[in-house]
């Protein structure tokens, strides 16, 4: 029974598999080559059938237009020699002479239906018996003329005399001239076509060749970046979308060989950064080793530092996780319908006692209510940083200012600040990973280098931008634009 | 019965006359009395003419005078009243005289298909000679009137004409001189000449080189010009240029139509075959070289 189903599953594959179409691996040279080729023979075998049929019509349309002029010809003949062949003798002659020179019968039937005129002799003094010959002696028929099988032609013309229908003249032409000079003109195209079809085999095979050339080249170039060779251009020739492939390939590679250079850098940027609160602690811990008078109260000091460094040490550590996380693509967010007011007004009460430690003034300003569909834990981080980084970067005594604002589609968070500024020269590598404008105050305020980082993608992963507006010395503002609305790709 | 022996007298007279006149060609063209003792019933149908599907059982075979009359008589419900009556006469060599009063004024066609489809039927016996038919209207007025043996109906581009003929063909002798003459049969074509089979029935006895190729033949006022393949001049065992060439030539000249023969190969006039028989004019018939 369990046999029955597996067999009866199997088959069921089986004839499903049937319908699938196979995946040929072909080469686009070969289907080229195979294109063209077809496409030429097809062209000659067309060209040929037709002109070989045109030929032979038009050979057999002279053949019956001679026979009918040499009927008119006898029938005036016979009619002037009242329907007789035998005098003048030159008549007979004539006949014979027309069944020589259109390699025909000739046969001359009087009214009685008895056959004068036999150029093949042996029909003469009999009576013709048939039924065209009939229908063309009573008038019913102006003349036959028709293709006989096989290979001869066959004119019935009547003599009209005065009197009515006198006789008929048969003629039965043989077409063997015009098979003859239809297989010699065939001989000649067959020869012909075989000759452009070569010339196509030829052509094809250039074409193929020269069609895949820029491929191959390209896929050289694959295979050595594939090894790691990026820097490598590809010669832009040959056809328009070989051009574009190649360009596109070009600016592939460059795009990559920035990226090859960025992750380098980035890398050798946490090496260090990680290295930093490492070479602290050692130096702490060595100081106090080598130092045999050390006291308590030193010890505690310096114990104090390193729990310092080994914090710095796990938020960078911290920082770059959330950083990875982020630059996944499948990174998972939470979206859900947020208020934005309440989340601003969150972060700034926990800012506000740093900001009050120093004297500085936090003023926020919303112009309405926003409600938007955003990640609140990762929207929160970004803007946690932009205003600690207001607060931080501030003078003593300064003041930040947090604006929200919205229109039909997005909402506008504006963090403005009387801190430090940015110079010019800064402004396009603040978010990147481990920058610091100024390095020393940097580590002193406990910055990591990775916060505006963390802050631009989190931004970029809600759909919207950030862009920064600054002067050394005269503080700086961030502008924050995100779509109120979620919008998946 | 007086009447009927000069009906008779004068057919026969006329008989001889025409069979004077006549081609002596001997080929039939209708089919002859079964071994059932049946003929076909010929009629006139159309532009053509027509046999009864069942054909008809003669009653006394072995006689003449009754077939002809039974035949006669059977035929005429074929005609759709259009034959009125018939009188026929039949002389001591079986020449058969017929005279047909038909119903109404027929037209010249209908006279011939008529006369093509008696001649037809009673051709089918073999003991018949002759047919003279004579058509009279009802006022007995003659409208046609013919003489016909067996060959006179030509049924032009009909499968009835490839019947066979008896020819008189020549080949070398045996003994190596001169050229004996051969009885064959060859089957008549509408579209080929009987001269052009005669050539290809010597090729087939070995009387000219193998293949020999007819490229054309002609016949003007007698002469038949003969342009032969080039494989004529190849040789054919144990036989002389003259036996091959006069080969051809007697055979073509035994056709009544042939007098003389013109020999070329591929179109070309021949000064002398192999160096001996001159090819320039013409040749006759040459009766010297018959053993």
């Amino acid at each position: 029974m369990c046999y029955d189903v597996i067999s009866d599953y199997l088959k069921e594959r089986k004839a499903v598999a049937k319908f699938k179409f196979k995946k040929v691996n072909i080469s686009l040279k070969a289907f080229i080559i195979s294109c063209i080729i077809a496409i030429g023979v097809l062209i000659v075998g067309v060209t040929y059938c037709v002109y070989n049929r045109v030929y032979y019509r038009e050979y057999k349309e002279d053949i019956e237009k001679t026979i009918i002029e040499n009927c008119h010809m006898l029938e005036e003949e016979l009619l002037t020699n009242g329907m007789t062949v035998d005098n003048p003798q030159d008549l007979n002659y004539q006949i014979d002479t027309v069944g020589a020179m259109l390699d025909a019968r000739v046969m001359i039937i009087n009214g009685e239906y008895r056959v004068i005129k036999d150029t093949f002799g042996e029909r003469t003094s009999s009576i013709i018996v048939n039924s065209e010959v009939i229908a063309v002696m009573s008038g019913n028929v102006d003349y036959y003329i028709e293709e006989q099988a096989p290979g001869y032609i066959r004119c019935i013309y009547p003599v009209v005399g005065e009197e009515g229908v006198a006789g008929v003249i048969i003629i039965t032409a043989s077409l063997d001239e015009v098979n003859r000079l239809s297989e010699g003109a065939n001989k000649q195209t067959f020869i012909f076509g075989a000759l452009v079809v070569f010339v196509c085999v030829l052509l094809a095979i250039v074409i193929g060749i020269l069609s895949v050339r820029s491929m191959k080249i390209l896929n050289r170039h694959m295979e050595q970046a594939k090894e790691g060779g990026f820097d490598e251009q590809i010669p832009v020739q040959g056809f328009k979308e070989m051009r574009a492939l190649t360009d596109n390939y070009n600016d592939t590679m460059n795009k990559l060989a920035v990226l090859d250079s960025t992750r380098q850098e980035f890398v050798s940027n946490v090496s260090h950064e990680l290295k930093t609160p490492i070479t602290s602690m050692k130096v702490l811990a060595e100081s106090l080793i080598q130092n045999e008078e050390a006291d308590l109260p030193m010890y505690k000091e310096f114990m104090s530092d390193i729990s310092e460094e080994i914090e710095r040490e796990s938020k960078i550590i911290s920082d770059l996780l959330t950083l990875v996380k982020m630059d996944k693509k499948s990174a998972a967010m939470n979206i859900e319908e947020v208020d934005i007011n309440a989340l601003l007004e969150i972060i700034l009460k926990r800012v506000t006692p740093i900001a009050n430690s120093r004297g500085i003034e936090i003023t926020y300003e919303s112009y309405r209510e926003v409600k938007a569909e955003v990640d609140e834990v990762k929207l929160s981080l970004a803007l946690t940083n932009i205003i600690e980084n207001a607060v931080k970067y501030n003078v003593d005594n300064g003041w930040v200012k947090v604006t929200l604002n919205a229109d039909h589609k997005n909402f506008h968070i504006k963090v403005a600040d009387s801190g430090v500024g940015i110079p010019d020269d800064c402004k396009e590598q603040v978010f990147e990973r481990f920058y610091r404008v100024d390095k020393a105050r940097s580590r002193d305020t406990g910055g990591t280098g990775l916060g505006l980082a963390i802050t631009k993608n989190v931004i970029l992963m809600h759909k919207g931008t950030i862009k920064l507006y600054s002067e050394s010395g005269e503080g700086s503002t961030f502008t924050i634009k995100i779509p109120i609305k979620r919008v998946e790709n | 019965m007086k009447k009927r022996f000069i009906i008779s007298l004068i057919a026969v007279c006329m008989m001889v006359l025409w069979g004077c006149k006549a081609d002596s060609d001997t080929s039939t063209e209708v089919s002859t009395v079964s071994e059932d003792n049946s003929v076909y019933l010929y009629y006139p149908s159309g532009d053509s003419i027509e046999k009864n599907g069942t054909p008809y059982q003669l009653k006394q075979p072995d006689s003449i005078i009754p077939s002809v009359e039974e035949v006669m008589t059977a035929s005429l419900e074929n005609y759709d009243g259009k034959l009125e009556s018939y009188t026929y006469m039949v002389d001591d060599d079986n020449n058969v005289t017929i005279q047909i009063i038909m119903a109404e004024e027929p037209t010249r066609e209908y006279c011939l298909l008529t006369m093509a489809a008696v001649s037809d039927t009673l051709f089918q016996m073999d003991m018949v000679q002759s047919v003279k038919l004579t058509l009279v209207n009802a006022d007995g007025e003659a409208l046609d009137s013919k003489l016909m043996l067996r060959n006179t109906i030509y049924h032009y581009d009909s499968a009835s004409n490839n019947v066979e003929k008896q020819l008189k063909f020549y080949k070398a002798a045996k003994g190596g001189q001169g050229l004996e003459g051969l009885s064959g049969t060859l089957v008549l074509d509408d579209n080929v000449s009987l001269a052009e089979n005669v050539v290809y029935k010597l090729e087939e006895i070995n009387a000219i080189p193998e293949d020999t190729k007819v490229n054309s033949l002609h016949i003007i006022s007698g002469v038949c010009y003969l342009d032969l393949s080039e494989e004529f001049l190849g040789d054919v065992a144990d036989t002389k240029s003259d036996q091959v060439v006069y080969s051809v030539v007697n055979s073509l000249t035994s056709l009544t139509s042939i007098e003389k023969v013109k020999i070329t190969v591929e179109g070309e006039e021949i000064e002398s075959y192999r160096g001996t028989v001159d090819l320039r004019k013409p040749l006759s018939f040459n009766s010297e070289i018959i053993k």
